[in-house]
């Protein structure tokens, strides 16, 4: 009886080993099928971009070629799959690039989608000059790759897209993108790329070199940053959800609005000046920011620091909640959501807490739909949470900054 | 008769006149005013051009207020040497001013933007009064001497 029992569990143990065996194969044929299609597709966007004439080109594809054995597939912050494949130049008297690589991803109707990225020095042993270019040829975003983030700083816009080092002797004629409408920061970067800082970048198509849909309302895929071909752990962190908080939405509006600033766009309805009944120009003590909108109703004691010396009472600048406890699951109408995320400055990039809402619309699992923003001097409106002007922070749950990983948002709740 | 009604009419406008002249310190808030606006749509107008026309509105504000101030030391530079002198100024409002245009809608230091009133005085003396110069230093000293606005709001949670 025992030795039957023996055989009995041996038997079930080879059908479990050949049921599983199964199961990865067909898991491992399904990945290695759409690796496949992803490479044909990027060498198929290659061979377009690499004979695609006309314009100034401030890269010509056509001067390096694929070492298609470098290829390496990395997610991006959706989860989706891209590939890295290094360049290299046909010959030496195109070499001054230390490092140079196509990341190409496939997305609408299964169509390529891809960007160039060069950077001076080495990247996988030091923070270096770094610029993106369309598969056309055409710089898009420079900046600087730092190495102990694994991100871009610095980035602009490239092309009179983006800030301006001089705003006031700028030719207002020139290109427009869409991507800044203000002056650059103290570095020289780009205040509305994520405060000059681009964890991931969202690129336009390439005008020519995309055959298919273009999809203009449909938010453009994200590519990860980093050298992504060799040395390994180049992509900034998942979006994977940490805590059951927001999800991503189905659209976003008012990122995209207000990626070129407020003014004209929303009601500015609490200036910090205003004039006063003898035609003075006085601060107006009824402005009130975001913070104020968020936390001072529900907990006025929270409330430790403002511009009162400026002569705004209401225009919060610290705050401490010791009587609000962290939320992460199951998110309730008057939770306040905290929005963090990295910043650029004259001397490097900052991190911290940008942004204030309070939650207005929960879902039937306890994700917050909408929360409703003050912002800054204009008026106040309702968003989805993860639907912020750019520089608000990240869409996805966690940011990195110096190697550390960070939330994008914090959910709390009155004590 | 008609001496009398230009008389009475005199008379009866002087309280408006009166409310409309403006004290230094509403002139300076002004200044300031005219200064930041400008800063702000400069930027804007680069890339929003619509904005183009509210830039150079405020920038002839800016300049002819600073005219105005430098063509007339006997009130201006006599205020300004006054409370130098007594080291405070007389005003109501509130102790400090913004003196430059960063988006409020981000965080910012106000350390870095903004400026006692007696500060503000020794600004304009210095540049326009002292140096000739026709604008105002757009950042101020601490500005300068931290290297650029690393301020975000803060929270504690004891």
């Amino acid at each position: 009886m025992k030795l039957m029992n023996k055989h009995i569990i041996l038997i079930l143990l080879i059908c479990l080993a050949g049921c599983q065996k199964d199961n990865f194969s067909i898991e491992e044929s399904l990945k290695k099928q759409q690796e496949e299609q992803l490479i044909q597709a990027a060498k198929k966007w290659y061979d377009v971009n690499s004979l695609s004439k006309g314009g100034d080109k401030d890269i010509d594809l056509a001067l390096y070629a694929p070492d298609w054995s470098t290829s390496q597939i990395t997610e991006n912050f959706n989860g989706v799959d891209i590939l890295n494949v290094q360049i290299r130049p046909k010959n030496d008297a195109n070499n001054e690039i230390g490092y140079a690589e196509v990341s190409v991803m496939l997305y609408g109707d299964d169509n390529p989608y891809g960007v160039i990225k060069t950077y001076e020095g080495n990247p996988f042993v030091e923070t270096t000059a770094f610029r993106m270019f369309r598969g056309t040829g055409e710089e898009i975003v420079t900046g600087e790759y730092y190495k102990p983030s694994l991100g871009i700083r610095k980035a602009k816009m490239s092309g009179g897209a983006g800030c301006s080092p001089n705003p006031g002797g700028s030719d207002p004629n020139r290109p427009q993108s869409g991507a800044g409408d203000g002056p650059c920061n103290d570095d020289g970067s780009d205040p509305t790329i994520d405060g000059g800082t681009i964890p991931e970048v969202i690129v336009p198509p390439p005008p020519g070199s995309n055959p298919g849909n273009p999809g203009t309302n449909i938010p453009f895929p994200s590519f990860p940053t980093g050298p992504g071909t060799v040395g390994g752990g180049t992509n900034p962190p998942q979006t994977g959800q940490t805590s059951k908080t927001d999800k991503e939405p189905t659209a976003y509006v008012w990122r995209d609005k207000l990626y070129k600033g407020f003014e004209g766009i929303l009601k500015h309805v609490t200036p910090q000046f205003v004039e006063g009944p003898d035609g003075e120009l006085i601060s107006n003590s009824e402005a009130y920011n975001c913070h104020y909108h968020a936390i001072a109703e529900k907990d006025p004691a929270a409330i430790t620091g403002t511009l009162e010396d400026m002569g705004m009472p209401k225009w919060v600048t610290d705050v401490n909640l010791k009587n609000w406890d962290k939320v992460s699951s199951d998110v309730k109408i008057g939770d306040i959501v905290i929005y963090n995320g990295v910043s650029s400055s004259r001397s490097g990039p900052i991190h911290g807490w940008k942004h204030s809402a309070v939650v207005t619309k929960v879902d039937s699992e306890g994700y917050a739909i909408e929360v409703s923003s003050k912002m800054g001097e204009y008026e106040v409106i309702k968003h989805h949470p993860r639907d912020i002007p750019p520089a608000y922070g990240d869409t996805g749950s966690t940011y990195t900054f110096e190697g550390k990983t960070y939330p994008s948002r914090e959910y709390y709740r009155k004590k | 008769m008609k001496v009398l009604i230009t008389v009475m009419a005199l008379i009866f406008s002087m309280p408006l006149i009166a409310q409309k002249k403006l004290s230094i310190d509403a002139e300076f808030n002004y200044l300031l005013h005219y200064k930041r606006s400008f800063e702000q749509y400069r930027d804007l107008s680069v890339k929003r051009p619509e904005f183009a026309a509210k830039r150079d509105s405020f920038k002839t504000a800016y300049d002819d207020m600073i005219k105005k101030i430098k063509d007339a030391p006997e009130i201006y530079l006599t205020h300004i040497d006054r409370a130098i002198e007594k080291n405070k100024v007389e005003y109501d409002g509130p102790i400090k001013v913004f003196y430059d245009y960063f988006p409020t809608h981000l965080p910012f230091d106000p350390e870095l933007h903004s400026l006692t009133r007696l500060e503000l005085y020794k600004i304009i003396k210095k540049h326009l009064f002292e140096k000739n110069a026709n604008a105002l230093p757009e950042k101020t000293e601490a500005y300068e001497k931290a290297g650029g606005d690393k301020g975000y709001y803060t929270k504690d949670f004891d």
